[in-house]
């Protein structure tokens, strides 16, 4: 297992340039959007995550090469269980990266938003964030990196329309609006860690099942 | 060290259906045309598929039970699959070094990278099928394994690699008691210098398992024309093919028809011609 993590280091050395686009694209997010810019720039920041991440995942598949990788003395799952551990700490060191930044803006520029606000905007994105990778990634050790990048297209036009679907709920209709009125509401009174606690068990709930099921999917799969 | 029992593996229009063994200390020469299931059967035997039927006992387990440990032990080589071709020999190293520990003796490993002249610092993609092949034959004799399962290690090399490859397997042989190979190849005369015992693969099927001496001391081909064919004995004949000029038999007992036929052309077999014979189709 010590092998696999040594190799995925090497590879996500090789992919500096994605991490350097990473900090300039998170950036330039909270500068031109300023507040909503911290929500932004942590989608843009996980995506280019999940693309180095993945990449991990994709070299080992291309030119046969899990086949070769699976007659070293590693396990069908653990090579999953590890895939699944280092994309889950690519996020939480995103969230903890992002959070610093966003809070360096936040102090220069200004800005009326307390740190654990900033914490609850990036942490809310980066868990939904991993459910989408999360999927993509079952989605890929099952059918291999070239059908994962459509899946993982589609996936996000899907995420897309049910975002921009939810945000014409609440600015066009009063059932829309009264429901986001009292989200708003609780989140003032009660503060934000309930909405904390109910992303971090939804999170966790994805990433269990579905490293569970690429486990299985694995286990029964002809590695070729 | 390995025991293949009754293994069945059907696809559409294919099965794989074999049993044989291979002792501590032997070396085991597959032999087949490409596709007919010589990989098949290295992936089963690696626990990479799962055959329909039957049973595959490595070091005295299942293998789909093997340990880390167990698999430790196992040094492999697929013709098409490797490392990411991204990664330099130095790269390797580590993760080899990560992987094996103590096992993986990294200065010796640098010394034969040296003597083969593999550069550390250049990417796999860069290198030429020979430095590849020696590459990936290196690694897997590399953590002193007990068991070698070399898939087409010769495949598309020159005659000077070829004979560079079989010698450092000759070398890695040498070494140490007690190490099996398990060595697929289309191009039999690798083999015949190479292994203590042959099993020949068509179709699936194994059609001939044979220690290589026997082969080549006690096998032959018999020319025959028509006429000549139809008062032969029989009996040690195996296989018979018809051929321009009649019919070309092979036995198991040249001695025999070279002592009651003397005026029969007789040849001692080579490998590839004992399979032409044996497989299916092929007539001419």
């Amino acid at each position: 297992m010590k092998g696999l993590w040594v190799k995925d280091l090497l590879v996500l050395k090789k992919q500096k340039l994605a991490v350097v686009l990473m900090f300039i694209l998170a950036i330039c997010s909270l500068a031109i959007f300023g507040r909503i810019g911290i929500m932004v720039g942590m989608s843009v920041f996980l995506m280019v995550v999940s693309m180095v991440v993945l990449t991990a995942l994709t070299v080992d598949q291309q030119n046969h090469g899990l086949m070769y990788l699976l007659t070293l003395p590693i396990k069908k799952r653990q090579y999953v269980v590890q895939k699944y551990v280092l994309l889950l700490l690519a996020t939480i060191c995103s969230t903890v990266v992002m959070t610093i930044i966003a809070g360096i803006f936040a102090a220069v520029a200004d800005w009326d938003v307390g740190f654990s606000d900033i914490f609850t905007r990036v942490y809310s994105v980066g868990v939904a964030m991993l459910s989408i990778l999360i999927l993509t990634m079952q989605y890929q050790i099952k059918h291999g990196p070239e059908k994962a990048q459509v899946a993982m297209s589609i996936i996000g036009a899907i995420v897309a329309i049910a975002i921009g679907g939810v945000v014409a709920l609440v600015k066009y209709t009063s059932f829309g609006e009264e429901i986001f009125n009292r989200l708003y509401m609780y989140y003032i009174e009660h503060g934000s860690l309930l909405i904390l606690v109910f992303f971090t068990v939804a999170g966790a709930a994805v990433v269990s099942l579905s490293c569970a099921k690429s486990i299985k999917t694995i286990e029964s799969m002809e590695i070729q | 060290m390995l025991e293949v029992k009754d293994l069945k593996k059907k696809y559409n229009n294919f099965q794989l259906d074999c049993s044989f063994r291979i002792e501590e200390d032997q070396v085991v020469g597959l032999v087949g045309r490409n596709g007919v299931g010589k990989t098949t059967l290295f992936r089963s035997i690696l626990g990479l598929l799962r055959p329909d039927e039957g049973e595959i006992n490595l070091f005295g387990r299942s293998v789909a039970h093997l340990t880390e440990a167990d698999k430790a032990r196992i040094g492999v080589t697929f013709p098409h699959s490797f490392f990411s071709e991204q990664l330099t020999i130095a790269e390797i190293k580590q993760v080899m070094i990560a992987t094996y520990s103590a096992q993986f003796n990294a200065a010796e490993f640098d010394q034969k990278c040296n003597r083969l002249q593999l550069p550390l610092d250049k990417k796999v993609k860069n290198f030429s099928t020979g430095m590849q092949t020696k590459l990936k034959l290196l690694l897997a004799m590399s953590h002193e394994a007990d068991f070698l399962l070399l898939d087409e290690p010769t495949s598309g090399l020159d005659v000077i690699v070829r004979n560079e490859i079989l010698g450092m397997l000759q070398d890695y042989l040498d070494q140490k008691n007690n190490r099996s190979v398990l060595i697929s190849s289309h191009i039999s005369s690798d083999l015949e210098q190479l292994c203590d015992f042959i099993i020949l693969i068509d179709d699936g099927k194994i059609i001939l398992q044979e220690e290589t001496d026997n082969l080549l001391n006690h096998y032959g081909i018999l020319k025959v024309s028509e006429q000549e064919y139809s008062s032969l004995e029989q009996e040690f004949i195996l296989a018979a093919k018809k051929r321009s000029y009649g019919y070309a038999c092979l036995t198991n007992e040249r001695r025999y028809y070279q002592e009651n036929y003397p005026k029969i052309a007789i040849e001692k077999g080579s490998i590839d011609e004992v399979l032409m014979l044996l497989a299916k189709g092929e007539e001419q």
